[in-house]
Order: C-alpha cells, then sequence, then structure tokens
C-alpha cells in the first residue's frame, strides 16, 4: 500500500500543475496526520470566537446610535431637573423640604437606567464627556457573558431592534458554545482519566474538584494584584463569575482577553467537574428507591425470556456474566429457579439437545477440511 | 435476519408493556459508568450469541413467554403502596432540603444585610441632614454657593444608589428595607440557579463571604434537584424506551420551551405595567438560559414575587429536559467524529437497550445453569467441544430450529440434506 501511493504521488507529481500538486500535498498531511478530527473540534472554537466577535460588531452597530441618543437625552433631563430644584430653592424657602424630596426621587428614578447613570457620572460628577458604553472591547465582553451565560449586566440593550437580536443571539449561541466548552472539557477529562487510569474515577474526580476549588483563589489572587479590587471582591468575583451568577457589582480593570479566557476556562472546569461528580450522583438520586423492585422484576422477566433459549448456551454466558451476577443476588436467581422447576418448563430442553448434538458432530468434520483460520479460532475459543 | 429482528422487537415491546420496567431502563442506558463495565466485559459477544438463538425459539415457547409477562403484571398491585412510598420518599426529602436551604440562606442574608445596611442609612442620614441645614442658612448666598451646594448633595445621592441603598428610604427608615425576607428568598434563589440578576447584592464583607460558601454548597444541590425533577419529565415523555432518540422528540422538547416562555411573556405582560411583550420575553428568555442581565426583574406584593420564583424552577427544568434531550445526544457525536473509539463507544450507547435486556437474560441463564448443571455435565462429557460450534454457525439455524419443530425426522433424512 505505502509503494502505491508512492507510485500514485510521483505519477501525480509528474502529470499535475502547481495547484494540484498543493492539493494532493496538503491530502497527504492530512492522512498523515489526522488532522481531520482536530481540524472539526478545532472548528468548532474558531466559530465560537467568529460568534462572539460577529456578535459584538452586530450589537455596537445596533446599541451604539441608540446610546447617543439617549446620553444627550439624560443631559438635558438632568440639566431642567437642576435648574427646576435651584429655582424653587431660590425662589422661597417655605416649600424647601418638599423640593428637596421631590428632586431626590427623581434623580433616583433616572439613575435606576443604567445608560442615565453611565452619562451622569461622568458628565455631571467627573465634568468630563461621557465615554462610550458601547465600544468593541465592551461589547465583545457582553457577547462573551451571553453565550457563556453569566449576564454581568454592565450593558444590555435597550432598543427593541437590540432585544430581539438578542433573543435570536441567544438561543442560537448559547447551545453552541456550551457544545463547545463540553467538547472541550471532555478533551480534558480523558487526558487525565488517561494519565490516572480509567478503572478508578475517584483520583480525576478529586483532581478536578481541588482545581475548581483553587481556581477561584488564584484568580482572585491575580486580580487584587493587578487591579484596586481587594482580595476578597477579587475571590467573590471570580466565584460568582465561573458559577455564571454574575451579579455585575464589581468591575475590574481587566483586558478583554484574559476576561474571556477567565471565564472559558472557569465554566469549562465547573462543566467537567459536575459531569464527572455530579452525573452519576444525579442518576444515583433519580433511581433512589427503585432499584429493588423494578431490579427484581426485571431480573424475573429475564429469566423467564431464557427458559426459551438453550440452557447450554446459557452455560457458557453465565460463566461470563458473574460479575453482572453479583449485582442482582443469589436469593433472586434462586427464588425464579425453584419457580421455573415447578412450572417444568426445563423439560422442553432435551429434545432440542439431541437434534444439536448430532448436528454439531457432523458441522466438526464438514468444516474443518475447509478453512484453517476458522479453526484456529475455534481452539481460541475453546481456550 | 428478518424474522429475527421481528421477534427481538415483539419481545422488546412485550417487556415494554409494564411502566416500572421503563425508568430501569431509563437508567440504565443514561448510566455511563454501567455502559463502560458492559463494553470491557465479554457480555457483547454473549448478546451477539443470545440475538442469534432468539429464531430459534418456538411459537408455543412464545405465548408462555407473554403469558408469564402476564403474571408478572399480576404481581405488581401486590407492593404498589410501600414501592410508591419508597419511590417519592427521597425525592420529596430532595426537594424539600432544597427549600429549606433557600429559606434559610435568605433569613441569614437578611440578617447580614440589614444591619450593614442600618449602618450605611446612619451615615447617609447624617450627611442628609447637613444638607438641610446648610439650606436653611443659602438665603444669604450666592447663587453659585447653592449650585456647589446642591452638586455636592447630588454626589452623595448619586454614590448612595451606586452602593443600593436609596435616599428616599431615610425618610421612612423603619417600614422599608431592601433586605425583606421576600427580596431575600427571591436574591437566594437567583443565586442558587446561577442567573444572578445584580439588582440586590451583598455589601458587607460578611455578606459576600456567606455568599461564596452559599454558592459552593447550595449550587450543586440545587442543580441536583432540577436535574432530578427533570428526569421525571423525560420519564413521561419516553412511552417507548426501545426507539432511539429522535428528532421528532427534540423538537417536540424545544417548542415546548419556547411554548412555556411564550406564555409566560404573556403572563408578565399583563402583570407588570411597564413591560412590553418584547420586554417580557426578553425577561423569560434572559432568565431560564440564566444569563440574568438583570437590566429587568420583577418587583412587586408577595405572591408576585413568589410565582415568580416557581416560573423560574419550572422554566429550569424545561431547560435541563431540553439539554438532556438535544445537547447530551449533539455534544456525544461531536466529540466522536472522527474517532473510531469513540464511534464504538456511541454505537454501544445506541444499542445499550437491547444488549442490557440479553445480558441480565444472560445473568439469569447462569443461574438457571448452576441449578441444571450437574444433569448436563452427566449426560454430556463432550459439552466443550460441543458448545463451541454451534453460536458461530448461522448455516446450522434452520435446521436446529427444522428438527425442534419436527422430532420425528430420522437420521438418514438429516445426513442426506447436508
Amino acid at each position: 500500500m505505502t509503494v502505491s501511493m508512492e507510485e500514485n504521488s510521483k505519477i501525480q507529481m509528474l502529470s499535475a500543475t502547481s495547484k494540484d500538486k498543493k492539493v494532493a500535498t496538503d491530502r497527504s498531511l492530512l492522512n498523515k496526520y489526522h488532522l481531520g478530527p482536530l481540524a472539526l473540534h478545532t472548528g468548532l472554537v474558531l466559530s465560537c470566537v467568529t460568534y462572539a466577535l460577529g456578535g459584538a460588531y452586530l450589537f455596537l452597530s445596533i446599541e451604539h446610535p441608540e446610546e447617543l441618543k439617549r446620553r444627550e437625552k439624560a443631559i438635558r433631563e438632568f440639566q431642567d431637573l437642576k435648574q427646576q430644584f435651584m429655582g424653587n430653592i431660590t425662589s422661597g424657602i417655605e416649600n424647601s423640604e418638599q423640593s428637596i424630596e421631590i428632586y431626590t426621587k427623581k434623580l433616583i428614578l433616572m439613575l435606576e437606567d443604567a445608560h442615565n447613570a453611565h452619562a451622569f457620572e461622568y458628565f455631571f460628577l467627573n465634568h468630563e464627556i461621557p465615554k462610550d458604553m458601547w465600544t468593541f472591547s465592551s461589547a465583545l465582553v457582553f457577547t462573551t457573558t451571553t453565550v457563556i451565560p453569566v449576564g454581568y449586566g454592565y450593558i444590555f440593550p435597550v432598543s427593541a431592534y437590540g432585544r430581539m437580536c438578542l433573543i435570536a443571539y441567544a438561543l442560537l449561541g448559547i447551545p453552541l458554545t456550551l457544545v463547545t466548552m463540553a467538547d472541550t472539557g471532555k478533551f480534558a477529562a480523558q487526558l487525565v482519566t488517561r494519565w490516572f487510569g480509567d478503572n478508578n474515577m475517584a483520583i480525576p474526580a478529586a483532581i478536578f474538584v481541588c482545581l475548581l476549588f483553587a481556581y477561584p483563589l488564584v484568580v482572585g489572587f491575580i486580580l487584587c494584584s493587578t487591579s484596586n479590587i481587594t482580595y476578597l471582591d477579587s475571590v467573590y468575583f471570580s466565584l460568582t463569575s465561573i458559577f455564571t451568577i454574575g451579579f455585575g457589582d464589581l468591575t475590574p480593570d481587566m483586558n478583554v482577553i484574559h476576561m474571556v479566557l477567565f471565564l472559558a476556562v472557569g465554566v469549562i472546569l465547573v462543566t467537567i467537574t459536575l459531569d464527572i461528580v455530579a452525573a452519576e450522583m444525579i442518576d444515583r438520586v433519580h433511581y433512589m428507591g427503585r432499584h429493588v423492585g423494578k431490579a427484581k422484576e426485571l431480573a424475573g422477566k429475564m429469566f423467564q425470556l431464557a427458559q426459551s433459549l438453550n440452557m447450554k448456551q446459557g452455560l457458557v454466558s453465565g460463566v461470563g456474566q458473574l460479575h453482572a451476577l453479583a449485582r442482582f443476588g443469589m436469593l433472586v436467581g434462586r427464588e425464579e429457579v425453584d419457580k421455573t422447576q415447578e412450572d417444568g418448563i426445563i423439560a422442553f430442553s432435551p429434545d432440542v439437545m439431541d437434534g444439536l448434538e448430532f448436528m454439531d458432530t457432523l458441522s466438526i468434520y464438514s468444516r474443518r477440511s475447509r478453512r484453517s483460520a476458522e479453526n484456529s479460532a475455534r481452539n481460541l475459543f475453546l481456550s | 435476519m428478518h424474522p429475527r429482528g421481528k421477534f427481538l422487537a415483539g419481545h422488546l415491546s412485550a417487556f415494554c408493556i409494564t411502566p416500572t420496567t421503563t425508568a430501569l431502563i431509563s437508567r440504565n442506558h443514561s448510566d455511563w459508568a454501567h455502559l463502560q463495565l458492559l463494553r470491557r466485559t465479554p457480555s457483547s459477544d454473549a448478546g451477539n450469541m443470545n440475538q442469534i438463538h432468539f429464531g430459534t425459539a418456538s411459537a408455543r415457547r412464545r405465548n408462555a413467554m407473554i403469558l408469564e409477562n402476564n403474571s408478572g403484571d399480576e404481581d405488581a398491585p401486590k407492593q404498589g403502596f410501600l414501592a410508591n412510598l419508597r419511590l417519592a420518599l427521597f425525592h420529596l426529602v430532595l426537594i424539600f432540603a432544597t427549600v429549606a436551604y433557600i429559606i434559610a440562606g435568605a433569613y441569614l442574608f437578611t440578617k447580614i444585610e440589614h444591619q450593614a445596611e442600618l449602618d450605611r442609612y446612619q451615615s447617609y442620614h447624617t450627611i442628609y441632614r447637613n444638607f438641610i441645614n446648610n439650606l436653611y442658612q443659602s438665603s444669604n448666598r450666592s447663587v453659585a454657593d447653592v449650585e456647589n451646594l446642591i452638586d455636592t448633595f447630588t454626589s452623595i445621592n448619586f454614590r448612595a444608589f451606586k452602593e443600593g441603598l436609596k435616599p428616599t428610604d431615610f425618610l421612612v427608615p423603619q417600614e422599608t428595607s431592601r433586605w425583606s425576607m421576600i427580596s431575600a428568598i427571591f436574591f437566594t434563589t437567583t443565586v442558587l440557579t446561577s442567573i444572578g440578576y445584580g439588582n440586590l447584592i451583598p455589601i458587607s464583607t460578611g455578606g459576600k463571604i456567606f455568599c461564596v460558601g452559599y454558592a459552593i454548597f447550595g449550587i450543586p444541590l440545587t442543580l441536583v434537584t432540577i436535574a432530578d425533577l427533570a428526569k421525571f419529565v423525560a420519564d413521561m415523555l419516553i412511552m417507548d424506551p426501545t426507539e432511539d432518540p429522535k428528532t421528532g422528540r427534540q423538537l417536540l422538547v424545544l417548542v415546548f420551551l419556547l411554548g412555556y416562555m411564550t406564555i409566560s411573556a404573556c403572563v408578565y405582560t399583563i402583570l407588570e405595567p411597564m413591560w412590553s411583550f418584547l420586554d417580557s420575553f426578553y425577561f423569560c428568555l434572559v432568565s431560564l438560559l440564566t444569563v440574568g442581565f438583570g437590566d429587568l426583574h420583577p418587583v412587586g406584593t408577595v405572591e408576585y414575587m413568589l410565582c415568580s420564583i416557581v416560573f423560574i424552577f419550572i422554566g429550569l427544568i424545561l431547560t435541563t429536559l431540553a439539554v438532556d434531550v438535544s445537547g447530551s445526544v449533539g455534544i456525544a457525536k461531536m466529540h466522536s467524529i472522527g474517532r473510531g473509539f469513540d464511534a464504538m463507544k456511541m454505537l454501544n450507547a445506541l444499542r445499550v437497550r437491547k444488549s442490557e435486556f440479553v445480558a441480565k437474560g444472560a445473568v439469569s441463564l447462569s443461574a438457571a445453569a448452576r441449578v441444571a448443571g450437574r444433569r448436563l455435565d452427566g449426560q454430556q462429557p463432550h459439552q466443550p467441544r460441543w458448545f463451541a460450534y454451534v453460536p458461530k454457525d448461522a448455516l446450522t439455524i434452520p435446521y436446529i430450529d427444522e428438527s425442534a419443530n419436527v422430532s420425528s425426522r430420522t437420521t438418514t433424512t438429516t445426513h442426506t440434506s447436508i
């Protein structure tokens, strides 16, 4: 096969153009290093990245004009409110306390809107031109925290069209991202399982649980060293992020790429740990209280089914199923055996066994002269 | 092969008549650890042998099988009450534990954060009163001084707002508190379900530390409870466990989830005066997918908040169900594409139900063989050689069946046919 492949490649090189040569080289390279599956999984990751970047651009183009309009409106409203308050105070002093109360309530009501609060903070408190809430980096954080369902809520779409896009974007993006992270997690779990032995799942489970507890602490330390947040707040932020709670009460100064990587790795770690530790727990919990009755009932039915088969095949099969037999217990089998004897089902076997014996004897002589490979297989089976 | 497959389908359908068998089969299907064990033992060969010989059973034995199956059904009602009690007790305890955890956490959060809230209230109340006093003296000041005073007051209000307090709370501090019991229950629910609106958050150090520990232990508990309830719904959906998961059922679950969101959105549109249908649907989607931006969140009476909590839990059960039905198959397929080893694993998963029946049948066979072993050994001293050939000789099957039906056939006829 190798020789023929080489000859084919030689012939193809002689008769092909440079483009064909490149195609042939690519194919041989793919076949040589088994890059097909790797390309698929890499493509899945790249599609997620592309989806996040595309979504960021989409939401930026939709929401940025809306933000500018709302900012101008907010600034105008705040100025009007302030002028009205000053007028009330300077004109008459008898209603000043009521004016203060009205002003305070209106102010808080306007600040409930995140856009208004953002514009107010920059324009009135810091006397600066307000920064854009919807920049490409903030939009990227938004799309990432949407498809990994963290949802800080720093920024969010406020226009009707933006919300429609978010509904479709989340419905398509969240499954894609979860599948990708689960797929990546399976690779990591498979690696650890193979490394530490797949018969004992306790060691991989312990490893992942320790990693899960260590990850927020380590990231918290990195955050508090690079930002102005305390260590407790950093750990608090890390934990609420990787568990996808995402309050959004803290806004650490973090690079967008670092934020995305931190979230992706953390959520993958949580997914792996829950998959290894909790999946079996969920199954056990769900079927708690069902094993005894149903297993016995099913075993009884299986036993009755087995009576319709030849018992000699059962003898051979049963020897190989000792471990499975232990799960049901000897008592169940014994009870069913007694019941069957009373029914007299065993009486059918001798007729069939006689016929089988004769048939088998003849087949030995007729088969042996035909194939040696089959004989060797039989010998292996006998041993 | 056709008669054999038909026989298999018939028998598997017969077994599915009893609903008690369904859940165990579902459990075996979803138990990947058991699948690993099944794959590594030589049960696959045993399964093949048994599958080959299903076709040799006579019609009389088939009828006997059905009769035995019916007699098995008659025994079920005798243990019905005890079985149901044992079945439901643990799950009810689990649900009760989750609800108790939520309520206890809410109570502790109110204790921790309410004190912190009072401390902040005192601080801002002092500043607020100072502003009032200064304002009374402003009649003698210039417009610029008044404007500076207003700016200072405004910045104080803004900082209070950022820290979660509202200056309006100063006016009637005894009657209103952000951390009421129902608010705290809503908060703990959104923490454990990892939605996290962020409208109400712990501010004090003790509150944050408690929130960290609370989430670490509470989220797995809540996930297990929701997944447990989702499996109950999945069991109800599976009518015929012998069928492989089909696209129709996946679409049915997804349509049901979207329908639930739409109905809930209509309800919220009616109950929330400020929300349009788009806002309500947006809120439902953001909640049930556990994104939880927090720009929209329900605020209202105790009954309204409790209904919102129930809405969240039911929706999450449906979402978990959709993930179980659609996502797990997708993940397995995606991971296995292009890999021979994992493809075999997937094939085993798809055939696990049939293999389960056959494997457990072999278990019962071994029990019967132990009793009958003595007779067989006495009558057939050369049985090892005899056993080795029959299961793998497909050509012999019609002959064996024919011989069983007509036992009067003579040796000469058999030799002639060969």
